[in-house]
């Protein structure tokens, strides 16, 4: 193990155990942690950001003067002058041009997005379930997929009622009758598998980062022990 | 300064009563070496006139006993002569008191000396006779009572709590009686510091009273020095006008009377209090040019005039007004001070005891690891049955031959890195093996270094990576790139559809649905493989079953078996004994929590019964 191995071995230590002192409430070590992470992450992300985009993007076709390239990269310049006038308290309004184009353009893209990636797919693949030919696959009736094709339907209508009707009853307060209660119940049972599925994953990914590296401290401690 | 008797503060020298507490000073006018002042403690309300009285009976006690032997018939002859003139003042010397004797000498060693006021009392008695002196005393009198009617009808316009049927017969209300009973050593002007009838005043006459305390004791005492300077005919040639309009605004004590009744039912109604001050704000320019005749502010007026209040209670109430403004401005400039700045942060309540339940279940978990990793040896994995979007991938992966283009993207945190590097090192190791072409890009840059790792934890060759900058953005431009030219896309990376497999190792659901969402529209189902961590599983299982996703293996115990079933070893070391242990705990702790939520239910259910 080399000097420069031990010296990032302690660092990376005494920043485990900063974090891990989060456990004693929130204290400084762990606050100092957590800005040395923000600190060297901005860094990080502002030179790729400048090396990788800036650069090549923006100041190098603008360096080639009178070609396409140089024309519509004026463009982008402008709008980055427009939002360097923003750190300015009366020329803020200027920079809210840039960022009307980005949120527009970011939203537009979202909606198209969901709806066809996401929406469309889904809704498709539920119906799809119910239809004759996948039922009657494998020259006969394919119970088990009906089987699961009503569950998936009752678990789709079922959450959709539960959110519709919660909200009705928060904005009017009215009673709803047995039958709603009922399926929003249901309702919320799927949601309740379905969150606890995602707690577990989340759990999983925490429990394996902690799990890595505590392996990393007990494999760098041998290390240390044995020269 | 000298120091007020009743609440031991310190006042000016020329200051005629108290203006913290408002009580009269008895030492008015005391001279150096003056031992005996009975008769001025005697009458507390003493005033100019008073006082030039005495200073005049005392010069001339000849003159006095004059004319008393005159009536008596006795002793004393005018015409005895020199002898008995020239024994006078050895006589008076000897009567008068020291300090007499001490202004006397030295206003004959010094004409200044004997003072601006004395001067102008001596020459005041030499010039009015002796029936015309009793009329320019009387005048004088009234002159002073006007103002202090004045000063009284000012302290009556300022708002005050309304006086309800339980007031004392007094005047006193319920309210402050009892709280003078709870605080009885409070000081006297604090008693009517809590009047929260008094704020609408304070706001109005803020302006006026941001001079603060200071200021306000300043322009007490001038005003009471300029009076007290001022001899009494001075007053009376200048301020005869002024008296007849005070008196012409004056109004009847019958219709003040009712007015001090009526005034404070007014104040309880919201707009009546305006009504209330229209006849003041009318009366105010009148007496402003009258004012300044005199030498007043006209601003200050209303303070000024109060020489002498009508009662204590009024007085104190002026001045815990003043109190209570400079804490109002106080306020506001702090207001003005914080306008900008963040709001500070929520203090929220912590509930005791919830940080040492979290250090001892951590310390728990942390121990429990540990323990697994250092005493408990890595059992060999189980044959388990392969998941279907696992085995799916596995078809996918077995699909490629060499030369195929295969696009890795890097979406992954550092945090997650070591989860991620099991799952995908295997995979890309069987890819190396088949002589996949291997591009690899980001759209973080985080993953422009975690690519390095993984290639080394992979054991392939270390290949330059691409940053795709945009987000969604760019992931939507790479998939757009039909022919290949698009300036968005670094260097080296090809048109999407060119990609045999496009290899996502994720730990993010937004970027996963960037790619489902953006990309795949674009691109055939067959394209697109997830490696992802653990999380993501719930996630990735609709988009598989609708056919959106070649296949995708979520967490450690999948990428396993991904590897296994590509005959490639999983990396070495992988604590499966330490997760089922943190399983473990985690299960327990959620049970622990489940059981004492449900007591903590039953309890509060149990506490209700008996209330319904």
């Amino acid at each position: 193990m080399n000097p420069m191995d031990i010296v990032l071995g302690v660092i990376g230590i005494a920043l485990s155990v900063m974090i891990f002192s989060y456990l004693l409430g929130d204290n400084f070590f762990f606050r100092a942690a957590l800005y040395i992470l923000v600190g060297v992450s901005s860094g990080f992300a502002a030179a790729v950001l400048v090396t990788k985009v800036i650069l090549p993007r923006l100041v190098e076709p603008l360096s080639r003067n009178g070609t396409d390239a140089f024309w519509l990269g004026l463009v982008p310049l402008a709008l980055c002058v427009l939002l360097v006038l923003m750190l300015v308290p009366r020329t803020v309004k200027a920079g809210t041009l840039p960022l009307a184009f980005l949120a527009g353009t970011g939203a537009a893209v979202a909606i198209a997005g969901i709806s066809r990636g996401t929406l469309a797919p889904q809704l498709l693949s539920v119906v799809n379930r119910f239809s004759p030919e996948l039922l009657r696959a494998n020259a006969g009736v394919n119970w088990g997929g009906i089987v699961e094709a009503l569950f998936i339907l009752l678990g789709v209508i079922s959450v959709l009622f539960y959110f519709h009707h919660r909200l009705s009853r928060k904005s009017a307060g009215t009673q709803r009758p047995l039958l709603v209660e009922g399926i929003s119940s249901v309702g919320q049972i799927f949601l309740g598998i379905s969150l606890g599925m995602l707690f577990v994953g989340f759990f999983s990914a925490a429990l394996t980062a902690l799990i890595a590296r505590m392996l990393w401290l007990k494999e760098f401690i041998l290390a240390l022990l044995a020269g | 300064m000298i120091l007020c008797p009743h609440c031991g503060k310190e006042n000016l020298p020329q200051a005629t009563r108290c203006v913290h507490c408002g009580e009269d000073l008895e030492e008015l006018f005391r001279i150096e070496g003056m031992e005996d002042n009975s008769a001025l403690q005697e009458e507390p309300d003493i005033s100019v006139a008073d006082l030039l009285e005495s200073f005049r009976n005392d010069s001339i006690p000849k003159d006095e006993e004059t004319g008393s032997a005159d009536s008596t018939g006795q002793a004393y002859v005018s015409d005895s002569g020199a002898e008995s003139n020239a024994e006078m003042p050895a006589e008076e010397e000897e009567q008068a008191p020291e300090w007499l004797a001490r202004i006397r000498k030295r206003a004959q060693q010094e004409e200044d000396a004997a003072g601006e006021l004395t001067r102008k009392g001596n020459s005041l008695d030499a010039a009015r006779s002796e029936d015309h002196r009793g009329r320019v005393d009387e005048e004088f009198a009234n002159w002073i009572g006007r103002i202090r009617e004045n000063a009284r009808r000012e302290n009556l316009l300022m708002p005050k709590p309304a006086i309800n049927s339980a007031d004392s017969d007094e005047g006193v209300p319920e309210w402050l009686r009892k709280v003078r009973e709870l605080q009885p050593e409070a000081e006297d002007g604090e008693q009517f510091a809590e009047e929260p009838a008094e704020e609408p005043a304070v706001e109005e006459v803020e302006p006026e009273e941001e001079q603060g305390e200071a200021a306000a004791q300043d322009q007490a005492q001038e005003t009471e020095s300029v009076v007290e300077q001022t001899s009494p005919e001075e007053i009376l040639g200048e301020t005869e006008p002024a008296a007849e309009a005070v008196s012409e605004l004056e109004p009847e004590p019958e219709a003040e009377s009712a007015g001090e009744k009526a005034q404070p039912a007014d104040e309880e109604d919201s707009d009546s209090g305006d009504a209330e001050e229209l006849p003041e704000s009318a009366a105010a320019p009148q007496f402003a040019p009258v004012l300044e005749e005199l030498g007043l502010a006209a601003d200050g007026a209303a303070l000024e005039l109060d020489e002498k209040p009508a009662s204590s209670e009024e007085l104190s109430a002026d001045l815990l007004l003043l109190r209570r403004q400079k804490e109002n401005a106080q306020i506001l400039m702090n207001l003005i001070g914080e306008e900008g700045r963040g709001l500070p942060p929520a203090k929220t309540q912590r509930v005791s005891g919830r940080g040492l339940y979290r250090l001892i279940l951590g310390a728990f978990l942390l121990l429990v690891l540990a323990a697994v990793l250092v005493f408990v040896p890595e059992a060999k994995p189980k044959q388990i049955e392969n998941p279907a979007p696992a085995v799916a991938l596995k078809d996918v992966l077995d699909r490629l031959a060499s030369g195929d283009k295969v696009l890795v993207v890097l979406e992954y945190q550092a945090a997650t890195s070591p989860e991620l590097e099991q799952i995908a090192a295997p995979v890309l190791r069987e890819l190396e093996t088949r002589g996949a072409e291997l591009q690899f890009l980001t759209t973080h840059p985080n993953g422009l270094w975690l690519a390095d790792a993984l290639m080394r934890a992979a054991e392939i060759p270390t290949r330059e990576t691409a940053f795709l900058a945009g987000g969604r953005l760019g992931v939507l431009a790479a998939a757009l790139n039909s022919e290949g030219n698009s300036a968005v896309i670094p260097a080296g990376i090809e048109e999407l559809q060119k990609y045999e497999l496009i290899l996502l190792l994720e730990d993010s659901q937004t970027d996963i649905q960037n790619w489902i969402e953006q990309a795949g529209p674009w691109l055939s189902a067959s394209k697109l493989g997830v490696l992802a961590s653990s999380q993501n599983e719930a996630l990735l299982l609709p988009y598989y079953d609708a056919g959106q996703l070649a296949g995708f293996a979520a967490g450690t115990l999948q990428g396993r078996v991904l590897a296994q079933a590509l005959d490639q070893a999983p990396l070495t070391s992988a604590p499966s004994r330490a997760f089922q242990a943190g399983l473990l705990v985690m299960i327990a702790v959620i049970l622990l929590g489940i059981l004492s939520k449900a007591e903590a239910d039953s309890s509060a259910r149990h506490a209700k019964e008996p209330e319904a």
